[in-house]
């Protein structure tokens, strides 16, 4: 079980990589078998990665007897579960809109989250590391099972921690999708489209599928940050405390209710509103990663949390 | 055994005489069946479009004459001679892979040829008039027609202004079946205009002119609506793509209208196709967010660059169609010596184009 976890792992890395180069060769060359190929790599690899999960846990929890582990409980683990999500939301978006090109963008940021998942310890201790067996030592080390610090033994850290990431996920492909958007906008204001616009989706369709993204994501992460509050009295005897994450979370949830006013209510569209949920993905982003390095409370992933 | 084509086309002969060699299906059929009435036809098969008609026979005897005779007939004319090409093995199997690739066909990599090949083949094979060789050689002529096009961009990107308003229309809205299409003016451009977009099932034509009876006229052509100016500018709000060809020297269509407009539809993409000149959109209507202006000189600029990229794909088409009918001719040289090799589909057979 021990030695399976980690190859389960791997063959889902391998997946998701072929299925972003088999994106970029149908990208290039259009040919529809291509990105059914890159659909299937995408559908094996959240297979394996999900099997890897629950194979971890089983680990974690049966074989190491660790009471409250989940395995979202450091980097590697957060940052693996957020490329998971993604992946799943991909596959969602698929399966109710055909746009294979997409996978060339959302793939892509899925394989550069988990690739960061699997190199974020080098960045830190990239002078002490000498050779590559030291470097992948440090790799190694990364993905074991940790001990979790006090704060985290809750069972609100099963049900908190997955939402946000569903809501996170959504816009992640939200973003991914706005890119695409702001490409082909750009393009057909060009007055002088290239061959790639023809390969993307209208501007139109592109558009609605964002808000539907933000539409879904939006309630899970008002719930999500609930759940945040709840488990924060639980832990810390009060439901908000303008602690960094805290805050942070909460300017995100209003960068999307912004979106979704706008949009809704000020009858905005298009341009603007992509670039608004743009930001907003810049704005999870931070409150996910960029946080921990300013939180007392919250620094779990950096070590600095309490 | 002697493979041979003979024929016009509008590389070698004016349009009227292209005309009067321009058979439709159920002539040639007539035509054919007249022929092979009295005496045995060789292997035959007619290619007749608006831009070629031509004669492929697979024949031992001399067939040049039967072949001349045919088409005079045909044509009620004689004199051909002149305008006349003919080409023999290996140059014939290569001339008719370059027709059915849109190699030579007037408007490069059009996919109109493929089908006409395709029905010109069925007929002969109908009556019967089609052995081993002729078969072989069309369906391989359609195989290599698909392939030059799936391997090439060579029929890729729209080259009338028609077509090219419609991709551009279809890059904004996506499916157009739930658009709405607002004609300004009735005059023959708009009328082409429209004929493209109703090909792709738009929801709601209307057409809107000074003279609403002129308006009538061309919406019941279309079952489209006929609407007055007035009423016209009034709809802005409720379709998608707008197309003006108004005589008339001052705009139509200014900046702030549409951004009155784009208020009231709840800012959802406008595109206006603008064919009219002088102009009857102010251009800095462009600049309105999720509306998109196209005039006559864009679209015109955008189908000669898709026209230029086709012709840049010339090469590596011929290279397909070059390797393609050296491979034919290799077996049907082993046909005539009584060895026949097999003959595969699969193969691209270009050296140095796939990765």
């Amino acid at each position: 079980m021990r030695i399976l976890e980690p190859i389960l792992f791997n063959a889902a890395y391998l997946l998701y990589t072929a299925a972003m180069l088999t994106y970029f060769f149908y990208a290039w060359s259009k040919k529809e078998s291509l990105s059914r190929m890159a659909f299937f790599a995408v559908v094996a690899g959240v297979a394996c990665h999900v099997l890897h999960l629950g194979l971890r846990a089983y680990v974690g929890l049966a074989l190491d007897q660790l009471r409250w582990y989940v395995p979202w409980s450091n980097w590697f683990e957060s940052f693996s579960l957020f490329a998971l999500v993604i992946g799943i939301t991909f596959i969602a978006v698929q399966w109710s809109v055909h746009l294979p090109i997409l996978g060339v963008f959302v793939v892509t940021l899925l394989w550069i989250i988990l690739s960061f998942s699997l190199t974020y310890p080098l960045f830190s201790q990239w002078e002490q590391l000498q050779g590559f067996s030291q470097v992948w030592e440090a790799v190694k080390q990364s993905r074991t099972i940790p001990q979790l610090m006090p704060a985290l033994q809750s069972y609100w850290m099963a049900i908190h921690v997955p939402v946000m990431f569903t809501a996170y996920a959504s816009f992640a492909v939200a973003f991914a999708v706005g890119i695409v958007y702001l490409i082909q906008e750009k393009q057909i204001k060009s007055k002088n489209p290239s061959d790639f616009s023809q390969s993307l989706p209208a501007l139109e369709p592109l558009d609605r599928m964002i808000y539907r993204l933000i539409a879904w994501g939006f309630p899970i992460l008002t719930l999500g940050v609930i759940l945040g509050a709840r488990w924060a009295y639980d832990a810390w005897g009060r439901y908000w405390g303008w602690d960094a994450k805290e805050t942070w979370a909460l300017i995100t949830w209003f960068t999307y209710a912004i979106y979704l006013h706008m949009r809704l209510v000020a009858n905005w569209r298009g341009r603007k509103t992509v670039i608004l949920s743009i930001v907003g993905f810049g704005v999870v982003l931070f409150t996910y990663i960029g946080v921990n390095y300013l939180s007392q409370l919250h620094g779990f992933l950096s070590g600095k949390g309490s | 055994m002697g493979l041979n084509v003979i024929g016009v086309s509008h590389r070698t002969a004016p349009v009227e005489l292209r005309e009067k060699l321009s058979f439709t299906l159920p002539d040639l059929e007539r035509l054919l069946r007249q022929e092979s009435g009295g005496n045995t036809l060789p292997e035959v098969t007619v290619l007749s479009t608006c831009n070629r008609t031509e004669l492929y026979v697979a024949s031992e005897k001399e067939c040049e004459s039967w072949c001349l005779e045919f088409l005079s007939r045909g044509a009620g004319a004689a004199g051909l001679n002149p305008y006349l090409y003919k080409k023999q093995e290996r140059d014939a199997v290569l001339h008719l892979f370059n027709v059915s690739s849109g190699l030579d066909s007037l408007v490069l990599g059009e996919a109109e040829i493929l089908k006409q090949v395709k029905d010109a083949y069925g007929l002969s094979q109908k009556l019967g008039l089609t052995g081993k060789l002729l078969n072989v050689l069309f369906q391989r002529a359609l195989y290599v027609g698909k392939l030059v096009r799936t391997e090439t961009r060579i029929s890729q990107g729209a080259i009338s202004v028609g077509s090219v308003a419609v991709s551009l229309a279809e890059k904004i809205f996506g499916n157009l079946s739930e658009s709405a299409v607002l004609l300004f003016g009735a005059g023959k451009m708009a009328g082409v205009a429209a004929q493209y977009l109703l090909s792709k099932k738009v929801k709601n034509l209307f057409v809107a002119n000074r003279t609403v009876a002129t308006a009538e006229s061309l919406a019941a052509k279309f079952h489209a609506q006929a609407l007055s100016l007035e009423s016209g500018i009034a709809h802005l709000k409720n379709v998608d793509v707008v197309i003006t060809s108004l005589a008339s020297t001052d705009p139509l269509i200014t900046k702030s209208l549409i951004q009155n407009v784009m208020l009231k539809r709840a800012n959802r993409s406008l595109f206006l196709i603008d064919i009219a000149v002088p102009r009857n959109v102010d251009p800095t209507v462009h600049e309105v967010d999720n509306v998109y202006l196209y005039n006559i000189d864009d679209l015109d600029h955008i189908v000669r660059e898709n026209l230029s990229r086709r012709t840049q794909e010339i090469q590596k088409a011929s290279q397909i169609v070059e390797n393609k009918a050296d491979e034919f001719f290799e077996w049907y040289r082993s046909l005539s010596s009584g060895e026949e090799k097999s003959l595969k589909h699969n193969t691209v057979g270009t050296a140095g184009t796939e990765p």
